[in-house]
């Protein structure tokens, strides 16, 4: 492969820029074409307009033998194997990126996706670039998609936003180092009576919390720090299939627990859907009203960003990777103990991000509304999942009764319609087959009537989904033509779909709601 | 029998909004407010020696009546502004930094700070087109023999004359400009 190395030409700013491969515009020199230049405009915003490509050593991850400049003091890898090869080699590129790794020459090395890569809809660079050697999970799967009649754009929809804010990160690294967040103390397998101490002498504080737990939801351990406290770790199942504490201690430590959740404000990541649901409905360990989960603060700040702990850690602090650490179904002491260490790091990452968002909801005010309004909906949603809606289930009652009506009716219509011959055609084995039956519609519309597909469904097959259904009624409007058969699977569809949601919704379980 | 919506029809020019300049329309030498949209700091490809790279843009007048049409010039970009940064060419980047009422001071290990200053100054200039012929690219015995692109075949109309094209130029800096124009959004430098 090609060798680029562009030397610093300015004093050098301490940055080396290693790329995976030269893009495939990169054909004089590296960080050419729109993605390169919008790389190197990025890297300059982030510096206050103070840094540009002269600054840097900007080379290809081939070039390692050539050794670091002095005096550098952040390596910024683009592309999975440039963080392989020069700092992280068991780790996927889209896990670690954005997460800074101290080098025993205390040098910071942190990836991200390479600048074409971010900027391409497709993998171009894997297919169009003679220099690529990187490899990507998703590439394959964009491809396999593109057969499957998918344009596999969405995949790397987000790659610009991630390398966009680690260049930002990167140039703070750069200029103040690692944020220091002070060293976090853990006590892991403590005894019971600590665990039950802690838990219910604290009031009006913070509780962070996170569980573990195997695929069936079995617990394994339970992680949870106060403000200012150290992490505690209380394991539940140890490897072995039994308990960690005897019944008796574990059922009072639980206790506890759910004490701690009433009388604090009790801190999650995608607890809504997870911690607390787990522990309410599997353990009967009720949750407290005061609820903060940082997967929704995440999304009221980035809306279209992902927001795994993982990408929230990168994002807002310069914690270290960790999310590889834990086995979540122990064999051994050792496997525990490291299920245990990520569950306390996971704990005190709680603790970094609840900071970090309300320190973005104080410098803006807005967001610090929206994030409060996302927060003040946990409760009444997880009640509403667990025990149900409050509705007039008479009231239901009959809205499903007319609904029945009116979709009997709609058949009816649907037969006098399509005419006794196709109906014949198209008759399958149940009444409601045609306009419910995407195959029987897709044969009516596209092979009966012979109107042009609009588009094509994952698998392939003809589309009759609403979109499907939308596009085909204007493409024969311009052409005059009008089919009511659309409109009234359309309708039918609209009216099945209110039907069961009335039908299977989880009531309050009480007489009627009046 | 064709549907009357499949069929496209230019659609009917309104005479009163100016047409937007395009490269085959000539932009009258005269004086013009122009402003430095962006700066950047490089290194000239062949010698290597450090250069300004400014990008100006056409304030003022908006428009322009080029043989009796009107055409919007207003943020039409000029042809980029080189200034070497060399001990002998510098003068060029002094004499504009003292029009604009700079500091006639660039450091050559932080060049971005006198880059900075230039982004956002208006100043009176006098700018013109240049003309040049529109040409082929080269074929693959071209190359071979060595030919560089503007010795390409030029292209041409039936009669044989060359079809035409022009670049918008800042030909001289006059002076700072007493015109306000409202503050570049966007990034710039």
């Amino acid at each position: 492969m090609t060798k680029f190395r562009h030397k610093p030409k300015l004093p050098y700013c301490g940055l080396t820029i290693v790329l995976a491969n030269p893009s495939r515009f990169d054909t004089r020199e590296l960080l050419t074409g729109n993605a390169g230049t919008w790389f190197l405009d990025t890297l300059r915003q982030a510096a206050n307009g103070k840094l540009i490509r002269f600054h840097c050593d900007i080379r290809t991850s081939n070039t390692r033998d050539e050794g670091l400049l002095e005096g550098t003091r952040v390596v910024f890898c683009l592309g999975e194997t440039a963080q392989h090869e020069w700092f992280a080699p068991q780790t996927e590129l889209k896990a670690q990126r954005g997460s800074p790794h101290v080098a025993h020459d205390d040098i910071i090395y942190l990836s991200s996706f390479t600048p074409q890569d971010s900027h391409d809809f497709q993998a171009y660079e894997q297919r169009l670039n003679a220099n690529y050697r990187g490899a990507h999970d998703d590439d394959a799967e964009a491809d396999d998609s593109e057969v499957k009649g998918h344009k596999g754009a969405t995949k790397r929809t987000n790659y610009k936003f991630w390398l966009g804010m680690d260049t930002y990160k990167c140039v703070r690294l750069l200029n103040q180092g690692l944020a220091n967040t002070g060293r976090c103390a853990v006590s892991v397998y403590p005894d019971a009576e600590r665990v039950v101490s802690e838990l219910q002498s604290t009031k009006n504080s913070t509780l962070y919390l996170d569980i573990e737990t195997l695929f069936d939801r079995t617990l394994t351990c339970v992680g949870f720090a106060f403000e200012g406290r150290p992490v505690y770790v209380f394991p539940i199942r140890r490897y072995h299939g039994g308990l960690a504490y005897d019944v008796l201690k574990t059922c009072k430590m639980m206790a506890a627990l759910g004490t701690a959740m009433r009388d604090n404000l009790c801190v999650t990541h995608n607890g809504h859907a997870f911690d607390w649901l787990v522990l309410a409905h599997h353990y009967r360990i009720p949750f407290g009203r005061r609820l903060y989960d940082t997967m929704i603060a995440q999304n009221r700040c980035w809306p279209e960003a992902e927001k795994s702990l993982g990408h929230c850690l990168s994002l807002w602090t310069d914690e270290a990777y960790h999310k590889d650490d834990g086995v979540f179904d122990p064999h051994n002491t050792q496997q525990e103990e490291a299920l245990w260490n990520y569950n306390a790091k996971d704990v005190h990452a709680l603790r970094l991000l609840k900071a970090a968002f309300d320190k973005a909801g104080v410098d803006d005010p807005g967001l610090g509304a929206s994030i409060e309004q996302g927060q003040q909906m946990i409760y009444p949603y997880m009640v509403a999942a667990l025990r149900g809606i409050r509705a007039d289930a008479a009231k239901i009652t009959e809205i499903v009764t007319e609904n029945d009506r009116l979709l009997t009716q709609y058949l009816r219509i649907a037969k006098v319609l399509i005419g006794p011959d196709n109906y014949a055609i198209l008759k399958g084995k149940s009444e409601a087959g045609f306009l419910s039956s995407n195959k029987q519609a897709a044969k009516y519309f596209y092979e009966i009537q012979k109107y042009k597909c609009p588009h094509k469904t994952d698998t392939g097959e003809d589309a009759v989904d609403v979109k499907a259904m939308l596009k085909l009624a204007i493409a024969l409007k311009k052409k005059s033509i009008e089919n009511p058969v659309i409109p009234l699977r359309l309708k039918f569809a609209e009216v099945k779909k209110e039907t069961s949601m009335l039908s299977n919704l989880n009531l309050w379980p009480e007489k009627a709601y009046l | 029998m064709s549907n009357s919506n499949n069929i496209l029809t230019p659609a009917p020019v309104d005479a009163s909004q100016p047409e937007q300049l395009n490269s085959s329309v000539k932009l009258p030498r005269g004086n013009y407010v122009v402003r430095c949209k962006k700066a950047e700091f490089q290194f000239s490809r062949k010698a290597g020696n450090p250069m300004f790279v400014l990008t100006w843009e056409l304030c003022k007048p908006e428009t322009v009546r080029v043989e009796g049409r009107v055409y919007s010039i207003a943020g039409v970009e000029l042809r980029k502004q080189y200034l070497t940064l060399t001990p002998e060419a510098a003068k060029r980047t002094f004499e504009l930094q003292s029009l604009l009422g700079l500091e006639q001071k660039v450091d050559l290990d932080n060049p971005l700070e006198a880059a900075n200053k230039f982004v956002g100054q208006v100043a009176n200039a006098f700018c013109g087109s240049d003309e040049y012929v529109k040409r082929a690219d080269l074929t693959d015995e071209e190359i071979a023999d060595g030919k560089t692109p503007d010795q390409a075949a030029p292209i041409t109309y039936e009669d044989g004359s060359p079809v035409k094209g022009y670049t918008r130029e800042l030909l001289q800096v006059l002076q700072k400009s007493s015109v306000t124009l409202p503050p570049l959004t966007g990034e710039s430098m």
